[in-house]
């Protein structure tokens, strides 16, 4: 038996509005182990970890680090106690260069290190584990991925014994997520602890010796490596009855395309400090057409949704949408001809927080609906409009007049669906459209396309993940370093897409 | 030390303001009281909340402070942190004066106010243009521009009162003819129309949406069709519109003629202060000018029974700090514990 290094005792966690987040729950990590946390959105997982490493104090319970009871005030208290949490959406430091960032979390953990002594070991670890990282980049503008490489390297420059990862294959090529499981086992060779957390039945196994499976706030079953079963653990993540497994996209009849809806002509576009994000961009989407755009973070992908949708000018080419060319177009007047917009970041980006429901579903209505378009607002009318879009995608919200930051993700994302698709749309640009959510909201949207499509609307997807791609496109196109260097069809290559994404 | 944000009624917020400025009177009396007769101090602090004389006078000094913090709670909503209001205010009351004393036009008499009153308007809308151009084509801080801007009108109005307006030996312009001047009714109607508008504006309008989205995520409102350029071009035209018309009415209304120690009055700058403090709330907006200039009555009545100007001053920041820190009191919970580092 090896030995226990961290134990959470009897934990309860109750938030202010009452939720009890965390039921009187007991865990126990051992020294050197993988440990699966499985579990739906809002089973509490992050709640838990989140316990353990200081950041929230719980209502009840205690935590024992090698049998020796201790008290986090805060993330610093954990931290110095060799317990390092990787957030989801893991941020950064805004103003900071990489390399500051990584050095000041080397103080807040109480360990100090010259610039050249980080430098050499970033690069070693970086090289070790194929993690690639440009320590003098500007923090501000990095993406998930770039972020959560940086996120993962840290831990192992502090030597931090216990390491928790949450969720942290949302925005992971299936290539990455293999370098992460090796890595992981690597790192668990050596002694070290790791709490796992994801909502992915074969994550969970492909790399946990031990699972423990959380549903609604309470532990529904702990499984050793050698029980694994992926029914078992479908029945203790959504209770025995569930409908999950009866759950699964419907594919329409085979659809017919009768012409392009979008064409992209030889597209040159600067990033953001001046060096050439895409280098010739041909794409086309058909009506009626899925196509995906693979292609590990920080390609150009971006750079590409923000020229379609017309808040970047591209310095050579042209968009044909609609058999108009819309190259300098706005992306009002891109609306007007029938696009659709979804962007990655859903609140800020999509959706304006602390306005209510209502009010981000016209605001963006207002420049097509001709109800709507007076100088002066109806609100009887607005309302009743906001009502019909929702009647199209629903959500589940208290009151239209809730505001939208108090949604859950999966509301928000269907809010924003259902708002676009009032619209009436000819083509939707989504990027990302299911990242984040919980795993029968991401069926819906991925379904919501699908019907969509069927119904003669063209889709161009670009995600980064490559599982979802492959589910709903009818073409997969490859990124990569701005260009677009393959084209996949049905029956899709998983793993030649993914070496492509590497190249 | 650790502050915590949490969610507080409007009731709370007006009730600890309330308390705020009471305790704010009362250190303002014991203060004044170091140098005056207590009972002197606590009398003038009575006789201005109860006579109908001070009364008047501070709704006739709100007007140019309402003006100018309702136009800024429209752009402060849409994030263009404009301070010009007190250069707009100056220009205002400056060309109000110029059109009606020294320009020799005339005209009947309502259309002669009425002609001085958009003229101010137009003046101070085009003033504040600038500072929204120098934005969105340089790049510039609207914080700095305006603020040099603030300067320029300043010293420009104080040569002019020095010099070619100037008359007799003492650097006094002319005055605005009895006949020209506003009642203390015009000024009341004018402070509801124009928080009226505003909050219609707001509320009720496409434009006003429009703010609310730029100001609150300034990428959607780029994404899904509004033009940034429009927002900010609209925003600080309808705030220079404003302070240049409260400019207009505080000329026509209280101040009658310009001195160099008059031309800086400060109106602009407490509209500034009165839009923050009232969270960009149009109503809160009004009713804080109102508060505020009762404060300035209150300053120039003790100033009469012989407390010097700079103390004055002293004990109205107190009142207004005290305010603030009551309010804050209100939106946070301030708790302050050991750390262990």
């Amino acid at each position: 038996m090896r030995t226990k290094i961290l134990e959470a005792v009897n934990i309860t966690v109750i938030y202010p509005n009452n939720v009890r987040a965390n039921d009187n729950i007991s865990i126990s990590v051992n020294e050197g182990e993988i440990l699966g946390l499985l579990g739906e959105n809002g089973a509490g997982k992050t709640t838990l970890v989140k316990v353990i490493s200081g950041i929230i104090k719980p209502t009840k319970g205690e935590i024992l680090l090698y049998g020796k009871k201790v008290e986090f005030n805060s993330y610093r208290d954990a931290l110095r106690s060799g317990i390092y949490y990787l957030s989801q959406n893991p941020q950064l430091i805004e103003g900071l260069t990489v390399l500051e960032d990584i050095g000041l979390t080397l103080t807040l953990a109480g360990k100090s290190m010259s610039r050249g002594s980080i430098e050499q070991y970033v690069a070693s670890i970086a090289s070790k584990y194929n993690l690639k990282v440009d320590l003098k980049a500007l923090s501000d503008n990095l993406s998930v991925g770039e972020r959560q490489r940086i996120e993962l390297i840290k831990p192992i420059l502090l030597d931090s014994k216990i390491i928790i990862l949450d969720e942290p294959t949302t925005h992971m090529s299936p290539l990455e997520i293999e370098s992460l499981y090796s890595m992981l086992r690597d790192l668990a060779g050596k002694g070290k602890s790791i709490i796992f957390i994801t909502h992915k039945i074969r994550e969970a196994t492909s790399v946990s010796d031990r699972i423990i499976v959380m549903r609604k706030g309470k532990i529904s079953g702990i499984i050793e490596r050698d029980k694994f079963d992926r029914e078992v653990l479908l029945n203790l993540m959504f209770g025995s009855n569930n409908t999950i497994n009866k759950l699964g996209l419907r594919y329409a009849k085979p659809r017919e395309y009768k012409s392009n809806i979008l064409e992209v002509r030889e597209l040159w576009v600067k990033g953001d400090y001046g060096d050439l994000a895409l280098r010739g961009i041909n794409l086309s989407v058909g009506t009626s057409e899925i196509v995906g755009v693979a292609g590990i973070a920080g390609n150009g992908q971006r750079e590409l949704f923000e020229t379609l949708v017309g808040l970047r000018k591209p310095i050579r080419g042209s968009i044909i949408f609609n058999n108009v060319d819309v190259t300098s177009y706005s992306p009002r007047d891109r609306i007007k001809l029938g696009l659709a917009i979804v962007p990655e970041d859903r609140l800020g980006w999509a959706l304006v927080p602390g306005l209510n429901i209502v009010s981000n579903i016209i605001f963006a209505l207002t420049n097509v609906d001709s109800t709507l378009k007076s100088y002066i607002i109806d609100w009887g009318m607005a309302w009743r409009i906001a009502k019909e879009a929702l009647e199209i995608v629903p959500i589940q919200a208290d009151s239209l007049n809730t505001s939208v930051e108090s949604l859950s993700g999966g509301n928000m994302q269907r809010l924003i669906l259902a708002r676009e698709l009032s619209r009436k749309p000819r083509l939707i640009i989504a990027m990302n459209p299911t990242s984040g959510l919980d795993y029968v909201t991401s069926i819906n949207v991925k379904q919501v396309l699908i019907d969509y499509a069927s119904r003669g609307v063209g889709i161009l997807l670009i995600s980064e993940d490559l599982d979802e791609l492959i589910e709903v496109s009818d073409r997969v196109l490859v990124m990569n370093r701005g260009a677009i260097v393959g084209e996949f069809m049905r029956p899709y290559s998983l793993e030649n897409i993914a070496k492509l994404m590497i190249s | 030390m650790e502050v915590l944000e949490k969610r507080a009624t409007r009731g709370e917020i007006i009730l600890k303001a309330l308390i705020g400025a009471l305790t704010g009177y009362i250190i303002a009396i014991i203060l004044a009281s170091i140098i005056l007769n207590p009972s002197d101090v606590l009398r003038s602090v009575l006789w201005v909340y109860t006579n109908t004389t001070p009364i008047t006078t501070a709704i006739l000094f709100s007007i140019p402070i309402a003006a100018s913090a309702l136009g800024l709670t429209l752009a402060y909503r849409a994030k263009f942190i404009t301070i010009g209001a007190e250069g707009q205010v100056i220009l205002g009351s400056a060309v109000t004066l110029w059109f009606i004393a020294y320009s020799g036009i005339n005209l009947q008499l309502p259309f002669s106010i009425l002609l001085a009153i958009i003229l101010a308007s137009i003046l101070g809308a085009l003033y504040s243009l600038i500072v929204a151009l120098l934005r969105i084509y340089a790049g510039a801080n609207e914080i700095l521009s305006s603020l040099m801007l603030n300067f320029i009108a300043m010293y420009t109005v104080n040569y002019l009162i020095a010099t070619s307006w100037r008359i007799g030996p003492f650097t006094i312009t002319k005055s605005i003819p009895e006949e020209y001047r506003l009642s203390v009714s015009f000024i009341i109607a004018t402070l509801i129309v124009l928080t009226l508008l505003t909050w219609f504006i707001l509320a009720r309008t496409r434009f006003g949406l429009s703010i609310e989205v730029y100001g609150r995520a300034p990428r959607a409102a780029e994404t899904y069709g509004y033009s940034p350029k429009t927002i900010i071009i609209g925003v600080s035209i309808i705030s220079g519109l404003m302070a240049g018309l409260g400019g207009a009415l505080a000329m026509l209304s209280f101040q009658h003629h310009l001195t160099p120690m008059s031309s800086p009055p400060g109106y602009g700058y407490m509209g500034v202060l009165v839009a923050w403090l009232s969270a960009n709330n149009p109503i809160i907006a009004m009713v804080a000018s109102i508060f505020f200039s009762t404060i300035v009555v209150l300053g120039r009545t003790l100033q009469a029974i012989g407390v010097p100007l700079s103390y004055v001053l002293a004990i109205q920041s107190m009142i207004v700090l005290s305010t603030l820190v009551a309010v804050a009191t209100a939106k946070y919970t301030i708790r302050f514990r050991w750390f262990k580092w």
